[in-house]
């Protein structure tokens, strides 16, 4: 939870979740766009100097035990302040999100049934919240962003989520319930790890922002 | 015969690029798509090998333009390294294919792929970039020589040998003697005389004159 420990006491977290694509304009203005359907988180997160070194030895060696090649599943609301950043918008209560089940998957497109989940009112998903299916396994790895609001009725729904639906060797995704909220995680990898100083008044320098992309199998 | 490529007349287009990579009669299906995709009933899944392509030379006239591909070195799916270093791999055969999404569903349409290159491989290269305590990348480089290159490299005509005499013309003995003429010489221009030995002497003007003392047996009559 080393990384994690630098997520909760970010000063900043800035995401990049922008589609690779490629464009090009004419002279006759033109403008034409490319995309590979690649649409990849990527985080940059920014530590402040006030950490104790002689009370967060552990968590250095940690850090740099994971280092750039082993993951670190990672939460963007691990404390209370942070909740707001990836909270539930929709009105479903824990009980019923808790009994959607994932029917299928297509392009960019979750269908879920909600025919579990009793008394359906208000709206499941608003725009922006984040998914993430479970698979047969509970071992699914990608969390989705929903783009456009979805009534809670009972059924199959289409959930129209910002990027095309990765699949993952071993894990179906045609069953399973999913994370809602802030129980969604990232499996990320650090690209970026800086160096630390320990500064005098016992404390940490990173000499960088930390960036981490999201792993994709 | 041009094609018409339909999604290229949008304003957006996305697409994918689709190999077929033949080494020693295996063939490996990679792709650039962000999950295994079906075509042709084979599935092209190596989503973590693939790296880099280059340019597709075209022109308005037939080019030749070699493209190289770099896989990684790095194991995922499929060892590349290790598969290039123990397989048989100049003459294994490249196909390309572009394809197109649906730019809704975010599907492959299948009816929508188009063969962009075909060749065969000409070298390998493999390269590791070592920054001292920070980076180590290994990349797997293969060269594919365009159709239309091997197709340069026929065989423009045939050897005066009996070996490719027959390969043309199995019962054809023309060239049969061929290697007993190799390396005779001739005095081409002398009048034949069937009962004479060392008539090498005639040779008009000045430099002709000195052959008198080499064998001058008649080969044409040996031959």
């Amino acid at each position: 939870m080393s990384l994690q420990t630098i997520i909760d006491n970010a000063t900043f977290i800035e995401i990049d979740r922008r589609e690779l694509m490629g464009s090009t304009l004419s002279r006759s203005g033109h403008y034409k766009t490319a995309d590979r359907n690649i649409n990849v988180y990527s985080f940059t997160v920014g530590m402040h100097n006030g950490l104790t070194y002689s009370t967060n030895r552990g968590v250095l060696e940690d850090i740099y035990t994971t280092g750039g090649t082993n993951e670190a599943n990672i939460s963007l609301n691990n404390n209370s302040g942070m909740n707001y950043i990836t909270s539930y918008q929709g009105d479903a209560n824990a009980t019923q999100l808790g009994a959607l089940t994932l029917n299928s998957i297509s392009g960019s497109t979750l269908y879920v049934d909600t025919t579990g989940a009793t008394g359906h009112s208000g709206t499941l998903f608003k725009k922006g919240d984040f998914i993430q299916p479970l698979g047969n396994t509970s071992t699914y790895r990608y969390p989705y962003q929903v783009t456009a609001d979805i009534a809670f009725t009972s059924g199959n729904l289409a959930v129209s989520v910002h990027r095309p639906v990765l699949t993952q060797s071993g894990v179906a995704l045609n069953t399973g319930g999913f994370r809602v909220g802030n129980e969604v995680r990232w499996i990320t990898k650090i690209t970026n790890l800086p160096k630390f100083t320990i500064a005098p008044h016992d404390r940490i320098e990173f000499s960088a922002d930390f960036e981490l992309i999201e792993v994709i199998t | 015969m041009a094609t018409t490529i339909a999604p290229v007349q949008q304003d957006h287009i996305s697409s994918c690029i689709l190999i077929d990579l033949t080494l020693d009669g295996t063939t490996y299906y990679i792709s650039s798509a962000y999950k295994p995709v079906t075509y042709n009933t084979n599935t092209y899944t190596e989503l973590g090998s693939f790296l880099q392509i280059s340019e597709f030379p075209e022109d308005i006239r037939t080019t030749n333009g070699d493209i190289s591909i770099t896989l990684s070195g790095i194991p995922s799916e499929q060892n590349y390294l290790s598969l290039i270093l123990t397989t048989k791999i100049k003459g294994g055969s490249v196909n390309v294919y572009r394809g197109f999404y649906n730019t809704t569903t975010h599907e492959l349409d299948t009816s929508e792929v188009y063969k962009r290159f075909s060749g065969i491989i000409t070298n390998f290269a493999i390269q590791e970039d070592f920054t001292a305590g920070k980076t180590l990348q290994n990349t797997v480089t293969v060269t594919c020589a365009s159709i239309n290159t091997l197709l340069e490299n026929r065989i423009t005509g045939q050897r005066t040998n009996p070996d490719d005499r027959v390969r043309l013309y199995p019962n054809d003995q023309v060239f049969a003697r061929v290697p007993e003429l190799y390396n005779i010489s001739f005095d081409f221009g002398k009048e034949y005389k069937a009962t004479g030995g060392g008539y090498g002497g005639g040779g008009g003007r000045g430099g002709g004159g000195g052959g008198g003392g080499r064998d001058r047996t008649d080969k044409r009559q040996m031959a």
